[in-house]
């Protein structure tokens, strides 16, 4: 989806227009939610519907372009992961274990595999490795929105970045995996 | 010889693909990792894929979510208009009627109201000071009303006027202040009269005109004072009917 386009639907979704909004919707959930399975693990689903809420009802007091848009929707994910995270871990012991949070091989078989597999991937870096990566390799946010998300300088988010990547590239797993 | 030129060439090779900052900010902007790398391009290709139909199964709810939202926000701002308006409206109808009243209660309180509904007034707020129709105010400010003769307005000194003219006549008054008086009240003659017409609308107005027979006499028309109106009133309104009629009257209720 060009930048240009979702800019137009950007547009829209704040004059009320439902199709704007369900263009947003499409383009960019699918990056909500993956940056969210690397925070938030098995909440991530509910944490993206928080976050997607939150826009809907503040959509109308947003004002920038498409790339502060997406600054502000990630910003939401992360609160709303780190929420969803802090709430499970307060409620572990009574929790009931989900039944669809060990996907392994359904999953393996499903469409999609390869991304759930390289979010897996990704999530098991160190914790600060592997936001900046999803951010600005998935999401594609510029350093300085990342850094503003991440609250941290833009020399940190690069390091990061690189280090995730390097880790990455360096993975025997991922070294071995020649395409999927 | 030759193991070493090999180990040489995979330190390069390994300097070569080893990932730096710019390499890591290239690989971010959507630059592919290279060929030195395929399985991490593999892997950020696989996380930057699109959406899969599992990801966007929750469509329908978000746009009802969207839809709800926009319903809400409308009416909520159609009340948040109302709202508006009526904070608009309220102090200024309130400071409206503030003011009407304010000058209902000025006109009443000096006698200029429409002849009914002073009458109305003067029947229900004869305590204070609500004067009858047509007797006009107590207060000198009425005084622009036309009059039958000159009307006093330098009430304390014409009255110490009268005072010393009354004391001893000719005597006490000062050729200049005679002069003054008489001017005032319009002649030689009618110093008598100005002077009972500034006694009276000076002596408290619920008191009995001192001298009620010389004023009846010299001015025929309507006197200014509030007096007579105040003894009338308890007679004016519809006079209470003998307790054989209010019987009657609630036996017909």
């Amino acid at each position: 989806m060009p930048d240009e386009e979702l800019a137009i639907a950007l547009r829209a979704a704040q004059d009320g227009d439902a199709r704007g909004f369900a263009t947003l919707w499409r383009a960019l959930h699918p990056n909500v939610l993956r940056y969210l399975r690397v925070l938030a693990g098995e909440h991530a689903e509910d944490a993206a519907s928080e976050t997607w809420l939150h826009v809907i009802r503040d959509l109308h007091r947003f004002s920038g372009d498409l790339g502060s848009f997406r600054g502000w929707l990630f910003r939401i994910a992360r609160h709303r992961g780190i929420d969803e995270q802090r709430r499970s871990s307060r409620t572990r012991e009574t929790a009931e274990p989900r039944a669809e949070a060990a996907p392994d091989a359904a999953a393996e078989a499903a469409q999609g595999a390869s991304t759930a597999w390289a979010i897996g991937m990704i999530a098991n870096l160190p914790r600060d490795q592997a936001e900046a990566v999803m951010l600005r390799v998935v999401a594609g946010l510029d350093v300085a929105t990342t850094a503003d998300i991440l609250g941290k300088k833009p020399g940190a988010v690069r390091i990061a970045t690189m280090r995730g990547l390097r880790r990455l590239a360096t993975h025997p797993q991922i070294r071995t995996r020649q395409g999927v | 010889m030759h193991s070493l030129r090999a180990l040489l060439r995979a330190l390069r090779s390994r300097r070569h693909s080893r990932i730096g900052r710019d390499r890591a900010d290239m690989i971010a902007a959507s630059h592919p990792p290279g060929d030195d790398h395929p399985g991490l391009a593999a892997l950020l290709e696989a996380a930057r894929a699109p959406g899969t139909p599992e990801e966007l199964a929750g469509e329908k709810e978000m746009l009802a979510a969207f839809a709800a939202h926009r319903k809400r926000a409308a009416r909520s701002v159609r009340r948040r208009r109302t709202a508006s308006l009526r904070a608009a409206l309220v102090p200024v109808t309130s400071g409206l009627a503030l003011l009407i009243l304010a000058g209902t209660a000025v006109a009443a309180r000096t006698g200029n109201l429409p002849e009914g509904a002073q009458q109305h007034a003067h029947r229900l707020f004869s305590a204070l000071g609500v004067p009858a129709p047509g007797t006009g105010s107590p207060h000198p400010s009425s005084s622009t009303r036309p009059g039958p003769g000159p009307r006093p307005s330098l009430d304390v000194t014409a009255l110490s006027w009268c005072e010393a003219w009354r004391g001893t006549p000719e005597r006490s008054l000062s050729r200049e202040d005679r002069r003054k008086l008489t001017d005032a009240a319009g002649g030689e003659e009618d110093i008598k009269d100005y002077c009972d017409r500034l006694h009276r609308s000076a002596s408290p107005s619920s008191s009995p005109s001192p001298e009620p027979s010389e004023s009846r006499s010299s001015s025929p028309s309507p006197s200014p004072t509030g007096t007579p109106s105040f003894t009338e009133t308890p007679s004016e309104p519809a006079a209470p009917s003998p307790s054989g009629d209010q019987s009657l009257s609630t036996d017909r209720d």
